[in-house]
């Protein structure tokens, strides 16, 4: 009996391991360490200066999410860039098996590597301010961040599609982590944009992730306003999941078919 | 001056794999924008307005080096994995145009960051623009490119040595946005970083940025355009004197002929 889905969890389970282990080499680890770091210590140095606890958590699980959101959109374009230069990106395309299957198991090993630097960047911040915030409650911060976990493979695997086209070149990447990071909310609340902008922020299934994050921290809200945070953030996820699965379908229509990539 | 020229437009065109559209557009307008944002959002948050107007000058001076760097670190790169360093290497042009000419073209994208970053800043972010000087301004930015582009052709050759323009870049940026006052006043600086943050790009005219945008006259801001000059001539110098030594290494060892990415 052909089951199709058992040969997909195969592809997926084999992209995921092939980008894990491109993405274990020690230069990626140091490049990564390099650029970020930096950036880290200037956000601490700022929820020190604030003497604020809500900064402070802002900024605490703020590097965490960026770190996590940085890998899965930055390393995505940039391994595309790589299998380009090195001829194996055509080989990719046309396998039996869907494009979007290989492209989200590379999402998902560059999100879970991703978490590893989340974590040196949760740790520098605590370095640098010397101070543990206070979490109203444990088992809502865990859940939120498995919840934001989701949120955050789910935005950034729906540039993917736009980088395939572009054949991960020209590093426009750069801009939608950027794009990211301030629409998310993930270093202040939404409310701090400027108005309308605000609106745009919405969109995004890591903004109201990121708020159920802290909002388990200061206890602001009651729990069903969080775990209601939670269905949005995850609806949301799985509407953008859906529409990267439709992209794809018209990328991988138009490698196939046409031979061409919107890049010359 | 026609090889100058010609040069620079064939090292813009054939090693700067931003120049799509979609890529010039996201690097030199659009990150930039959303960088600045970032961190006068967080000023607003978690400071007060007068440390949001700082971090939207800082940034807008800071794009200038990234896009800089951006640019300049990947035609360096790009030159030897395309295969061309050696030709590079090989034309008896004079040594300081040969070096010179990879900069050139990207000088205006510079600015180009800078002025997106001050608008964007004014329409959105409510920058208090009624005091610039804008004389001052226009001569303080000339300086700070002049002297980051020099800082980058000097990290160029580092990029040559590693076969890595990533790490490098990364590296410059995080030096440049820790420790040149963009965010965290030099003043405030622990120990002797200070001192070292006066020997980088982009700090001592940042300084004198600030106090122009505040009012503040030629004269008041000379002494920081004279450092920030002085500190460009001291990494030209440095800069080109390494990529002396690294094209005689190439040269004698041929290492850099290895067909890597």
């Amino acid at each position: 009996m052909n089951v199709p889905w058992l040969g997909y969890l195969r592809a997926l389970r084999a992209s995921f391991i092939q980008q894990w282990r491109m993405s274990a080499e020690p230069l990626d680890i140091l490049q990564f360490i390099v650029s970020t770091l930096p950036l880290v210590s200037l956000f601490a140095w700022i929820a020190r200066e604030s003497e604020s606890e809500l900064v402070l958590a802002y900024v605490t699980l703020g590097v965490f999410m960026q770190a996590i959101w940085r890998s899965g959109v930055f390393r995505v374009g940039w391994s595309l860039t790589g299998e380009v230069m090195t001829g194996t990106f055509e080989l990719s395309v046309v396998t039996q098996t869907p494009t979007v299957i290989v492209m989200f198991g590379k999402a998902l090993a560059l999100v879970a590597g991703g978490v590893i630097t989340g974590v040196a960047s949760f740790l520098t911040v605590l370095l640098i301010t010397w101070n543990v915030v206070g979490v109203h409650s444990p088992p809502l911060l865990l859940a939120s961040i498995l919840v934001a976990l989701v949120a955050l493979t789910a935005g950034a695997f729906i540039f993917a599609p736009f980088m395939v086209v572009a054949r991960g070149r020209g590093g426009f990447f750069n801009a939608f982590i950027a794009f990211g990071t301030v629409f998310s909310g993930f270093y202040y609340p939404l409310s701090t944009l400027p108005q309308g902008l605000e609106a745009i922020g919405r969109l995004l299934p890591t903004s109201w992730a990121m708020s159920a994050v802290i909002r388990s921290i200061d206890g602001s809200g009651s729990s069903w306003t969080i775990v209601g945070q939670w269905g949005i953030a995850l609806g949301i996820g799985l509407a953008w999941l859906g529409l990267s699965y439709i992209l794809f379908e018209i990328v991988e229509r138009r490698l196939r078919v046409t031979g061409q990539l919107a890049a010359g | 001056m026609r090889y100058l020229l010609t040069h620079a437009y064939l090292n813009y065109k054939g090693l700067f794999l931003w120049l799509s559209w979609i890529g010039y557009l996201s690097n030199v307008f659009v990150r930039p924008v959303l960088m600045l944002t970032m961190f006068a959002l967080l000023g607003r948050f978690a400071l007060d307005p007068e440390a949001e107007q700082r971090y939207v000058i800082g940034m807008a001076v800071y794009s200038m080096s990234d896009i800089i760097l951006g640019g300049i670190s990947q035609t360096f790169n790009w030159d030897r994995a395309f295969g061309t360093l050696s030709v590079t290497f090989s034309t008896n042009a004079s040594r300081l145009m040969v070096y010179a000419n990879r900069c050139l073209l990207h000088l205006p994208n510079a600015a180009l960051s800078f002025i997106t970053c001050i608008l964007f800043a004014w329409l959105i972010l409510d920058l208090r623009l009624s005091e610039a000087n804008w004389g001052p301004i226009a001569a303080l930015i000339a300086a700070a490119i002049l002297s980051a582009t020099a800082f980058v052709l000097l990290l160029g050759n580092a990029v040559t040595l590693m076969r890595n323009w990533l790490i490098v870049a990364g590296f410059g940026n995080g030096l440049l946005l820790a420790m040149t006052g963009v965010i965290v006043p030099i003043e405030s600086m622990p120990w002797i970083l200070g001192d070292i943050a006066r020997g980088l790009p982009l700090t001592n005219g940042l300084l004198g940025i600030r106090d122009a945008f505040a009012g503040g006259s030629l004269a008041d801001i000379a002494s920081n355009l004279g450092l920030e000059l002085a500190v460009g001539a001291a990494y030209g110098a440095l800069g080109f004197a390494s990529f002396l030594w690294v094209e005689a290494r190439g040269r004698r060892t041929g290492e850099f002929e290895t067909a890597s990415v």
